[in-house]
């Protein structure tokens, strides 16, 4: 990229900042041929791509190799994207303007079904064949992973390869593998060939995927000998040793996590049915308190940030969470530097975290009660009651606090009307609660979104409820909660449609992917610029039925298109949770109670 | 006892594309890094006790721009500039500290003026060419400049059959300068608003001409009633003008408090 024409359209786009680099902590490398160079792609905005811990974690690892180089790429705006079409550039790397099709590997952050069409976006905009297939022998090996990664087939035709589960250590073998095949000047099929021995890489094109006449799928099964008939996730094993960030990025412009992300533990076993992240991330692996207090105490030095977050699916249930705080706070918060949490369990025991925590910086609370009947809470397997929400508000207004924030799912499996009248019942109590403390001047943040069954979840075979009746179900929700007090907001029923559609596809999909990409579609997680109606066209042209995939119940004996990724868990696991999810059992945190059995820790890592 | 540092640092290359808003937020993090003793605010959300000088617009270079710092112990200054160079992004540096006597003025408040010197590539407008030659008899008694007007093959050259060109710019500018009012529809969120501009600029000059391309200095008052980006006044005199002009660089050369620059 030509430095004096990038000059000249910064002063044309808005926030030019995102494209520039030059922040604290970037690392720039000489360029040099020997070197690998790895494009670390982020399929959204730098305000949003610069909030992930696994991001900046890659980048780091990459970047400590002295023969390899990670810069980041993300996806640019609408105003940028078009002064780079117009003059025919490509989309280059924040670190040295290099376009992105002069990198040896390609590899995209992937945590949402709705960036797909920014992958393939990005894709084009860097200047790369769209398709893995007509890619040539000189071109960048493309590459993704994260959650989405655990069902990539929608992605296949684009994507060379996947890495699926962790990719602190795997990452540093796809670079061996990759470095010794340069050395002997190999051919691509050969790359892939060797990388996919490495264990948690899918190469999806080693793979067929058979269709009945049903629509369903027949079979999968490897196209050549020596690929593995299932890919099993990668796990970090020992998570005090692993590498942790300690001289992350700090962001020249203001960015949605803008703070310390302290990973305490990976994991969750609290085995909320509908959740994703709690299957697919589990053994559950703390860091030691001494471990975390050193890391903290490192990265504060090398950032001067003013927040350290207590990161992980659920923070207050790391063994040693009152402590944790107490060191932290007592030890940064002299300086101003604050403690916070991203959602607080529903009990007395958070609350008193929470109120430990405002010592130094006040921040918001957050309580995800989910649904609004005992009923339908034990059908998901949260575990807890409405009174002890009533008591965590009621310490939390008394405490000084005057907003909460609330989360709402609705189109679960067995939701009836009652459910969603429970919600305004909820809601209006701990108004009631809050006005009764805090007088008039308070604020309920009620946060509504929609269920998408996930791969990989007991609700994997589930329907997901049909856009007429959530729409429904929201207007009346929106209707009920018309109040001066309470701050109503709530996904959009299509964007979540497509994500059902997605999030369960097949490699069928990746037509409608491509005919989707050419009518333009893009930031489809952004509401001004989701179109609904190109995506209907484009699944009329590729003549697939968006319900298929989202509004179908499966068969528990179907086979799905993820049977090949093992993530760990057993399916009869996650059958058995459907089974008691449909007669209202709560199953207990394997943690505190007995073993499951889900089949994780067989492989011999806890 | 709690005393103010006041510190002069440059702002160039590619960071004059990061706000001013960005810009507090990455001197309340280098602080932070670097160590220094700064005093913390009280209240819900503590913050270091920093005050800038007026906000350099986006996309703007700059050789003088200021901040105030409230420390709560003796600190030698050259270690406050040493340790704030290692830890700020490279565009940032700075290159002066002072200790102040502590006065309830802000920096915002009190800096009233500033010196910019935009570099400006000049070409003749086609249409107006006729304009141009009008212009150019005004000069006919200055002394011919054989040099600075005969470079063959320039075609940005601007031709001046009587004169020093950037003698007759000056006295052009001159002559724009006597209107009293400037009004442009300034953009702003949400639409345009109407301004005049005129009681911004303190003085205008062209300081260089060489070949098309003009330096221009230009003086504007600054301050807490208002700020105008320096483009839109060169903007405004290019329309009036008989030239079309591509900015090629803005940069802030000063800040003042009454006439004096600040360090």
């Amino acid at each position: 990229m030509n430095k004096s024409w990038l000059e000249k359209i910064l002063d044309k786009v808005e926030k030019p900042g995102r494209y520039i680099g030059k922040e604290f902590n970037e690392i720039v490398k000489k360029d040099d041929t020997s070197l690998i160079k790895i494009a670390l792609a982020f399929p959204d905005l730098y305000e949003i791509g610069m909030s992930y811990l696994g991001f900046k974690i890659l980048y780091d690892i990459i970047n400590q190799k002295e023969d390899v180089l990670a810069e980041r790429v993300f996806s640019p705006a609408v105003d940028l994207e078009r002064l780079l079409r117009e003059a025919n550039l490509p989309i280059f790397s924040l670190e040295t303007y290099r376009p992105l099709n002069s990198f040896d590997i390609v590899g995209f952050t992937v945590q949402h079904e709705l960036c797909f069409s920014n992958i393939l976006n990005l894709i084009e905009l860097g200047h790369l064949p769209l398709k893995s297939e007509e890619r040539e022998e000189r071109d960048p090996l493309v590459i993704a992973g994260g959650p989405v990664a655990f069902n990539p087939e929608p992605l296949v035709d684009f994507i060379d390869l996947f890495v699926i589960g962790e990719g602190e250590e795997v990452i540093q073998e796809i670079i061996e593998v990759y470095r010794e095949w340069k050395g002997q000047k190999g051919k691509r099929k050969e790359l892939l060939q060797r990388l996919a021995q490495i264990e948690g890489i899918y190469v999806p094109s080693f793979y067929q995927v058979e269709y009945g006449e049903d629509g369903q799928i027949k079979s999968i099964n490897p196209r050549q000998k020596g690929v593995p008939a299932h890919i099993k996730k990668r796990i970090i094993k020992d998570f005090n040793q692993v590498s942790y960030p300690v001289r992350p990025i700090v962001p020249n412009l203001e960015v949605v996590h803008d703070r310390i992300t302290l990973e305490i533990f990976r994991g969750c076993t609290r085995g909320c049915r509908f959740c994703q992240a709690g299957v697919i991330y589990r053994p559950v692996r703390e860091r030691s308190l001494s471990r975390l207090v050193e890391l903290a105490q490192e990265t504060l030095q090398h950032t001067g940030y003013e927040e350290i977050s207590l990161s992980s699916l659920s923070s207050t249930d790391y063994s040693q969470i009152e402590e944790l705080i107490r060191v932290l706070v007592n030890r940064f918060g002299e300086r101003g530097v604050g403690v916070s949490l991203p959602s607080l369990r529903i009990d007395a025991f958070s609350v008193n975290l929470a109120k430990q925590i405002q010592r130094v910086r006040k921040v918001g609370l957050t309580f995800a009660p989910e649904v609004g009947t005992e009923r339908l809470r034990r059908v998901i397997n949260k575990n807890v009651c409405e009174e002890d929400l009533f008591y965590s508000i009621e310490a939390a207004f008394q405490a000084g606090w005057r907003r909460v924030k609330l989360y709402f799912m609705i189109g679960l499996p067995t939701e009836t009307e009652e459910d969603i009248a429970g919600i305004v019942r909820l809601i209006r109590q701990v108004k009631a609660i809050g006005r009764k403390i805090a007088g008039k001047k308070m604020e309920i943040n009620v946060s509504v979104s929609v269920f998408v069954p996930k791969a990989h979840t007991p609700f994997q075979w589930e329907a997901q409820e049909k856009m007429e009746l959530l729409s429904q179900k929201l207007s009346f929700l929106k209707n009920q909660l018309k109040d001066r007090n309470i701050l109503f907001s709530y996904s959009d029923v299509r964007q979540s449609f497509l994500e059902a559609v997605f999030a369960r596809g097949d490699r069928r999909l990746g037509k409608v992917l491509e005919e989707a990409h050419y009518l333009g579609c893009k930031f489809d997680s952004w509401r001004e610029y989701f179109n609904f109606e190109n995506w209907q066209k484009a699944f009329e042209k590729s003549k697939i039925s968006m319900d298929f995939y989202a509004t179908r119940e499966r068969q528990e004996d179907e086979l799905l298109p993820w049977e090949h990724i093992s993530c760990g868990v057993k399916k009869e696991y996650l059958q058995q949770e459907r089974a008691r999810a449909r007669k209202g059992e709560i199953t207990l945190d394997c943690r505190f109670s007995t073993c499951l059995d889900c089949g994780v820790c067989e492989k011999g890592l806890v | 006892m709690e005393k103010i540092i006041r510190i002069k640092y440059t702002k160039e290359g590619i960071l004059r594309y990061i706000s001013h808003l960005n810009l507090v937020q990455i001197f309340n993090r280098a602080i932070r890094r670097a160590g220094l003793p700064v005093s913390i605010s009280n209240g819900f959300n503590p913050r270091f006790r920093i005050s800038f000088g007026p906000p350099l617009p986006l996309g703007i270079n700059s050789q003088a721009e200021y901040l105030d710092l409230r420390v709560t112990e003796v600190i030698n200054l050259e270690e406050v500039k040493n340790r704030l160079n290692q830890v700020l992004p490279e565009d940032l540096k700075i290159i002066q500290v002072q200790e102040v006597t502590s006065s309830s003025d802000s920096l915002a408040k009190i800096i009233d003026s500033a010196a910019y010197i935009i570099v400006l590539k000049l070409e003749k407008k086609e249409e107006s060419q006729k304009r141009v030659e009008d212009i150019d008899q005004l000069s006919t008694s200055l002394v011919k400049d054989k040099d600075e007007i005969e470079s063959p093959g320039e075609k940005t050259i601007i031709h001046y059959p009587g004169g020093n060109p950037l003698e007759s710019l000056n006295r052009e500018m001159g002559c724009f300068l006597r209107q009293r009012e400037m009004i442009i529809d300034k953009p702003i969120p949400g639409g345009l608003k109407r301004i005049n501009i005129r009681p911004f600029i303190l003085t205008m000059r062209g300081i260089s001409y060489s070949k098309g391309i003009l330096e221009l200095e230009l003086y504007l008052s600054i301050g807490p009633r208002g700020n105008i980006h320096p483009r839109y006044i060169v903007e405004y005199w290019l329309n009036q003008s008989p030239y079309q002009g591509e900015i090629l660089q803005v940069s802030r050369q000063e800040l003042y408090i009454q006439g004096r620059a600040v360090m």
